[in-house]
C-alpha cells in the first residue's frame, strides 16, 4: 500500500487513534412478533487503510451494524439503543441529520448487494454521479463531470464517456456494481463499507469487483469494511476478520490466524462445513446442528449453546465476553488484531481439525436434552 | 460405478487414442441419456402481427449420460442453461430438438397419460425453497400430493407415508398440519426433498436446492441429499453454480457455458487438471477458505461479460473472452470452427480446439494453488 | 438429527395457522378497519331487518306531515310526501343492499371464469379475450346503461345488471394479472412435475392464491356499487314505483329543497349512502393489508 498515494486522494485520519471505533451497540427492531434484538453489545475498531473482514449469516447483525453506523435504519422500526460510534474522533449518533448527511458519501461511504435497488433506474447514472457531488462539493458541472469520468476509469467502467447517458438497466449486473463502487468512492471517502458487495453476481464475476475493491482500496488508501457470509472471500481479501453471531462478534483475529487455529466453535463449524474446492472431494461436511437463533427470544447464556457441541453448563447461564480464548476477563484496550474469542469452551487446534470436540464430550444441551426425555419418560412409564 | 462418457464427435478428431472401456457399461444402459438437446425460446417482435426474430438459444446442443445411482454435477454460470436443461429433461418444457432417452423410454415425444406415469420416476428439488411450497397448503398436502395424484394408498395410508417421509427428512412428523411460512428455509428445503421422494422417483434433479440458503444448514441439506442416496438408491442430476459444493457431491461434473458443455469430467479430475479455458478461469475465481492458499493463488480475470444466448458469438462461444486464445495470438480457427466434445482421456471430455495447450499451462497449475514447474 | 428435541411420540400434533387465520387476526387489530366492519354490519343488519326496526312504513304518510324537522317522533324528520325519513332510509338500505350484491356476485363470477380461463390458457385465447375485455372497457358506462334500461324497463335489476356489466372486464383483468404472475411460481412448477392434472394445478393451487386481490376488489366494488346504484337512480334508472325506496331516486326528489329550510330531507339519504360506502372502503382496505400474501418470513 502506497501511504503516498493514499494522502494524495483522501485526507489524512486526524490523531492516532482508529478510524472508526464502536463501543457496545445495541440495536433494536420493533416487529408484529415482538423487539428483534439484532445487535447486542458489538465492540469493534477499524484503522485507517486497513481491510477488514465481517463474516456471518443472515441475522447475525452484520448488515444492520453498518447501518446503525451511519445512522441508515429504517425509522421507526429499527433504533439504536445503546453504545457509541466514533469516526475520526466525531461522534456520529448525536450528529445532527444535516452533518450526518454531509459525512456520508464524502468520509464514509456504502455499497450494497443489490446494485439494482439502489440505483435510481429513472436517471441516467451520469445524473446520479454528479448529483453525488455537486451535493457535497461546490464543483460546477463541467467539473462535476470531469470528476465522474475519472471516477469511472478509476473503477475499470470501460467506454465511460458514452455510458454516462446510460440507465442501470443497461447495464449488467457487474458493471452496476462498479458504477455503485464508483458512487462510492467519488469523493475519496476514508472508509467504504460493502455490505455483500457481491453475493448476487457470478463467480467469475466476483472476481472481477473483488479484484476492484481491493486495487481501488490501495490506491485511493480508504479502509473497508467487507461484510459477508462468504468464508473464502475473507481469506482472499481481508487482514483482519470479525466473527459475528446473534448480534455479537463471537471471535476476532488476524486472517491467517483465523483459519489457521480457529477457537470458536462456531468458527470451526463454519469451516468444517463448507465443501472446499482443493480438499479432494471426499472430505466428509460436518454440519452445524439446529436452526439460527429467534432474535426476539434469545437464550440467557451464550447464544449459540443450543447448536454448540463444545458446551458446558455454564455455557447455558452466562454469555461469555469476548476475552482471550481460555481466559474468562474481558479485554479493553489490547493490540488490534489480537485473536479474541467469545467463549467458555473454545476449541483446540485438535478439535478444531477434526471438527468435534474431544471425544467423551456431551455437550450440555445435549445432556439437558436427555435429562428432559427422561424425565418425561419415568413419568409416563416408558422406556425412554 | 464409472460413468458412461459420451462421445460426440467424430472418431478421427479424437486427439488420444485412448480407448474407453464402452463393453463394462453395456449389460446395464445409463437411467438417463441426453443427445444433443436444444432448448430454443423464440424472440417475436411485432405489435398486432408477431414476428418470429430470433431465438434465445438457452440450451444448444447438449449430450451426457447418468449412471445408476450416480451424481452428474452441471454446473456454470447465470445464462449458461443449466436450469432449463434440468426442466427440459423434465418435460416442463417442451425441448425445440434431441432426446431424452430414461431407462430407454423416449421422453420428448410423451404426452398425456404415458408422460404423467413417467413422471413417477422423475422429480425436481427446487432453488427457492419460499416460492417452491404452496403457501396456501399444509405441508401434509404438500409432501402428500404426489401420491394423490397418482392414485396411490388410501388418505390413511398417504398420511402414514407423508408422516414417514417428514421423519426420514429430519422433520417432525407431527408437524403436516403446518404451513410453509411456519418453517425456516432449511425445513423448507427439507420439505421440498421430502415431496420429491414421495413416490419413490428414480431421478432426482436437484436445481440449485442449497443456493437460497445459509451457510450452516447447506451442509445439512447436502449430508441429507448423500444419505438419502445410499438409501434409497437415487441418481441425481446436481445443477449449481457452486463449484465446491457440486465438485463435493458429484461423480461427474459438466461445466456449461452458453447453452453447451465445455468440459465433461470425473469430479476430482476438474480441480487438479482442468482442460478447457473457462474451467481453468472459473476454477481460479471459485474463492478457498483458507489464506494461505488464497495468497498462493492466481486469478484469470476475464475480461468483459457474458454474451447474450440470443446472439452467441460465432464458432467457439467462449472465444471472444478467451485468455488462451489471445496467448496464443487470436488464430482464426476459434472464432470460424465451433469445437466439439472429444475424448481426451479415460473420460474426461473437452470442447476447445486448443485444449493440449491448457494442459501443463501456468494458469492450469496455478489454479491449484500449487507451484508452478 | 441433533438429541436437542423431546422423543416425538411424547408430543401433540401441532395445528397450524393457515394465512387465512393470520389474516382475519391482522384485521381485527386494525382500528380502521374494524370501524368500516362495523359499519358494514350495520348496514346489512339494517337492510336485512328493516321490516322489523322500521318505525314507520316507507310509504304511508299524510301531506299534512310533510317536511316535518327530526324530532322524538320523526327521528329524522319528514319528506315533502309526510313519509318518515328514516324508515325510508331503512329500507332503502335494502335496495341497495340488493342491488350491490347482486350486481357484484354476478360481475365477479363472470369476471373470474373469464379471466381464469384467459389467464391459465394463454396464447391466442388469451389474446382474443382480452380484446374482447377492452371492446367492453371502451364503452361509455352511460351509454351502456341506457340502451340496458331500453331493453329491460328502468328498475333494481336493470341497474344491478348495468353495474354487473360494467363489473366483469374489472374482475376478470384482475383475476387474469394474477394468474399470469402465479403461472410461473416454482409451486405451480412443481405441481407441473408432479404430473397434477390442469384441472387440478388451477383448482388447488392457483386459484386459492389467487383470491387475495378479488376479495379486497370484490369488498371495494360493493362501495362502488352502492354509489353507481344511487347515481342511476338518481338519474331516474331505479325503481319507478314510489313504494320501493332507493337512496338515489330519494335524492332526486329532494334535492332542490338543498338550500331551503328542508335541507335535512336531501341531507339525511346522503349520509347514508356515504356511510355506507366508507365502510366497505374501510373494511376493503383493512382486507387489503391483512391479506397482504407474506411468502417470505
Amino acid at each position: 500500500m502506497s501511504d503516498q498515494m493514499a494522502s494524495a486522494v483522501t485526507t489524512p485520519a486526524t490523531g492516532d487513534g482508529p478510524l472508526l471505533r464502536v463501543r457496545d451497540l445495541r440495536v433494536e427492531f420493533a416487529s408484529s412478533s415482538g423487539r428483534v434484538h439484532a445487535v447486542n453489545g458489538v465492540s469493534f475498531d477499524v484503522e485507517a487503510h486497513e481491510l477488514l473482514g465481517i463474516v456471518g449469516e443472515s441475522g447475525c447483525g452484520k448488515s444492520v451494524t453498518s447501518l446503525a453506523i451511519l445512522r441508515l435504519l429504517a425509522k421507526p422500526a429499527g433504533r439504536v439503543v445503546g453504545g457509541q460510534v466514533e469516526f475520526d474522533g466525531i461522534d456520529l449518533l448525536g450528529l445532527n441529520d444535516e452533518a450526518m448527511r454531509d459525512l456520508r458519501g464524502r468520509q464514509v461511504a456504502m455499497i450494497f448487494q443489490d446494485p439494482m435497488t439502489s440505483l435510481n433506474p429513472v436517471t441516467t447514472i451520469g445524473e446520479q454521479l454528479i448529483e453525488v457531488i455537486q451535493a457535497h462539493t461546490k464543483l460546477d458541472r463541467k467539473a462535476a463531470e470531469e470528476k465522474a469520468l475519472e471516477t469511472l476509469d478509476l473503477v475499470g467502467l470501460p467506454n465511460a464517456k458514452a455510458r454516462l447517458k446510460n440507465f442501470p438497466h443497461q447495464f449488467s449486473g457487474g458493471m452496476r456494481q462498479r458504477v455503485m463502487i464508483a458512487m462510492a468512492l467519488i469523493l475519496g471517502p476514508k472508509l467504504l463499507i460493502a455490505d455483500e458487495p457481491t453475493t448476487a453476481l457470478d463467480v467469475t464475476i466476483q472476481a472481477q469487483i473483488l479484484d476492484l475493491i481491493r486495487r481501488v482500496a490501495t490506491e485511493t488508501g480508504a479502509a473497508v469494511m467487507l461484510i459477508t457470509h462468504d468464508l473464502g472471500v475473507v481469506a482472499g481479501m481481508t487482514r483482519r476478520i470479525q466473527v459475528m453471531y446473534a448480534g455479537q462478534i463471537v471471535e476476532t483475529a488476524m486472517t491467517d490466524e483465523l483459519f489457521a487455529h480457529p477457537r470458536h466453535p462456531y468458527t470451526v463449524g463454519l469451516l468444517r462445513s463448507i465443501p472446499r474446492l482443493d480438499d479432494g472431494g471426499s472430505r466428509e461436511l460436518i454440519p452445524i446442528e439446529g436452526l439460527p437463533p429467534d432474535l426476539t427470544k434469545l437464550p440467557v447464556g451464550c447464544p449459540y449453546a443450543p447448536r454448540c457441541a463444545w458446551a458446558i453448563e455454564r455455557c447455558l447461564a452466562e454469555n461469555p465476553p469476548l476475552a482471550l480464548p481460555g481466559s474468562s476477563e474481558s479485554v479493553v484496550g489490547v493490540a488490534l488484531g489480537t485473536h479474541l474469542a467469545a467463549c467458555w469452551n473454545p476449541a483446540t487446534d485438535e478439535e478444531a481439525r477434526a471438527g468435534v470436540p474431544a471425544s467423551g464430550h456431551i455437550s450440555a444441551v445435549e445432556a439437558a436434552g436427555r435429562d428432559r426425555a427422561a424425565t418425561a419418560a419415568a413419568a409416563l412409564g416408558v422406556e425412554p | 460405478m464409472t460413468g458412461k462418457p459420451v462421445v460426440t464427435s467424430d472418431p478421427a478428431a479424437s486427439a488420444t487414442a485412448s480407448s474407453v472401456p464402452s463393453a463394462e457399461g453395456a449389460a446395464e444402459t445409463p437411467l438417463l441419456s441426453v443427445r444433443d438437446l436444444r432448448m430454443w425460446f423464440p424472440i417475436t417482435s411485432g405489435i398486432i402481427l408477431e414476428r418470429h426474430v430470433g431465438d434465445v438459444r438457452a440450451v444448444d446442443g447438449v449430450s451426457f449420460d447418468i449412471e445408476r445411482g450416480e451424481t452428474l454435477g452441471l454446473v456454470g454460470e447465470s445464462g449458461c442453461g443449466k436450469s432449463t436443461t434440468g426442466r427440459a429433461i423434465l418435460r416442463l418444457y417442451r425441448p425445440t430438438g434431441g432426446s431424452v432417452l430414461f431407462d430407454g423410454v423416449e421422453m420428448t415425444a410423451l404426452e398425456g397419460e404415458p408422460l404423467r406415469r413417467m413422471r413417477r420416476r422423475m422429480q425436481m428439488i427446487f432453488q427457492d425453497p419460499y416460492s417452491s411450497l404452496n403457501p396456501r397448503m399444509t405441508v401434509g398436502g404438500i409432501v402428500g400430493e404426489p401420491l394423490a395424484v397418482h392414485g396411490i394408498g388410501n388418505h390413511r395410508e398417504r398420511r402414514e407415508r407423508v408422516a414417514e417421509l417428514l421423519d426420514v427428512v429430519g422433520l417432525n412428523p407431527n408437524f403436516l398440519n403446518r404451513y410453509p411460512h411456519e418453517f425456516s428455509g432449511g425445513q423448507r428445503q427439507r420439505i421440498g426433498v421430502a415431496r420429491a421422494l414421495a413416490v419413490n422417483p428414480d431421478l432426482i434433479i436437484a436445481d440449485e436446492p442449497i443456493s437460497a440458503l445459509d451457510v450452516s444448514i447447506q451442509a445439512q441439506i447436502i449430508n441429507l441429499l448423500e444419505k438419502l442416496q445410499d438409501e434409497f438408491h437415487l441418481t441425481y442430476l446436481f445443477i449449481a453454480h457452486d463449484l465446491s459444493v457440486v465438485r463435493h457431491v458429484s461423480d461427474w461434473i459438466a461445466v456449461m457455458y452458453l447453452g453447451q458443455i465445455v468440459e465433461m469430467v470425473p469430479s476430482r479430475e476438474l480441480y487438479e487438471r482442468p482442460l478447457h479455458p473457462y474451467s481453468v478461469a472459473l476454477l481460479s475465481a471459485v474463492p478457498i477458505p483458507d489464506p494461505v492458499v488464497e495468497g498462493r493463488r492466481r486469478r484469470i480475470i476475464l475480461k468483459g461479460d457474458v454474451p447474450s444466448p440470443a446472439a452467441p458469438p460465432p464458432g467457439c462461444r467462449f472465444h471472444t473472452r478467451c485468455w488462451l486464445r489471445e496467448r496464443l495470438g487470436n488464430p482464426d480457427r476459434c472464432s470460424s470452427e465451433m469445437p466439439v466434445l472429444r475424448d481426451m482421456a479415460s473420460g474426461h471430455q473437452v470442447a476447445c480446439h486448443f485444449a493440449e495447450d491448457v494442459d501443463g499451462s501456468a494458469e492450469q497449475v496455478q489454479v491449484t494453488g500449487r507451484r508452478a514447474d | 438429527m441433533a438429541g436437542i428435541a423431546l422423543p416425538q411420540q411424547l408430543e401433540a400434533p401441532i395445528k397450524g395457522t393457515s394465512l387465512w387465520r393470520d389474516a382475519a387476526r391482522r384485521l381485527v387489530r386494525n382500528p380502521a378497519a374494524m370501524v368500516g366492519f362495523f359499519l358494514v354490519f350495520m348496514f346489512v343488519f339494517v337492510a336485512v331487518f328493516a321490516p322489523f326496526i322500521s318505525p314507520y312504513s316507507p310509504t304511508s304518510g299524510t301531506i299534512n306531515d310533510k317536511f316535518l324537522a327530526p324530532s322524538l317522533s320523526h327521528i329524522l324528520g319528514t319528506d315533502l310526501q309526510g313519509r318518515d325519513i328514516l324508515s325510508r332510509i331503512l329500507w332503502g338500505a335494502r335496495s341497495s343492499l340488493w342491488v350491490s350484491v347482486l350486481s357484484v356476485t354476478v360481475g365477479l363470477s363472470i369476471g373470474l371464469t373469464y379471466g381464469s380461463i384467459s389467464g391459465y390458457a394463454g396464447g391466442w385465447v388469451d389474446f382474443w379475450m382480452m380484446r374482447v375485455v377492452d371492446i367492453i372497457l371502451s364503452l361509455p358506462g352511460l351509454l351502456l346503461t341506457i340502451t340496458i334500461v331500453l331493453f329491460l324497463g328502468p328498475g333494481l335489476n336493470t341497474i344491478a345488471f348495468a353495474i354487473a356489466i360494467e363489473n366483469v372486464p374489472i374482475f376478470a383483468r384482475l383475476v387474469r394479472s394474477s394468474i399470469l404472475a402465479l403461472k410461473e411460481s416454482d409451486f405451480v412448477l412443481a405441481a407441473h412435475s408432479i404430473g397434477a392434472s390442469n384441472r387440478r394445478i388451477l383448482l388447488a393451487h392457483i386459484m386459492p392464491n389467487a383470491l387475495t386481490p378479488v376479495i379486497v376488489q370484490g369488498t371495494l366494488a360493493l362501495a362502488t356499487a352502492i354509489v353507481d346504484a344511487a347515481g342511476l337512480g338518481y338519474l331516474g334508472f331505479g325503481p319507478q314505483d314510489p313504494a320501493t325506496p332507493e337512496w338515489g331516486t330519494m335524492l332526486t326528489d329532494t334535492q332542490r329543497y338543498l338550500t331551503s329550510g328542508a335541507a335535512f330531507t336531501a341531507l339525511f339519504p346522503g349520509i347514508a349512502i356515504i356511510l355506507a360506502v366508507l365502510g366497505f372502503n374501510l373494511l376493503g382496505d383493512g382486507l387489503r393489508e391483512a391479506l397482504d400474501p407474506r411468502l417470505k418470513r
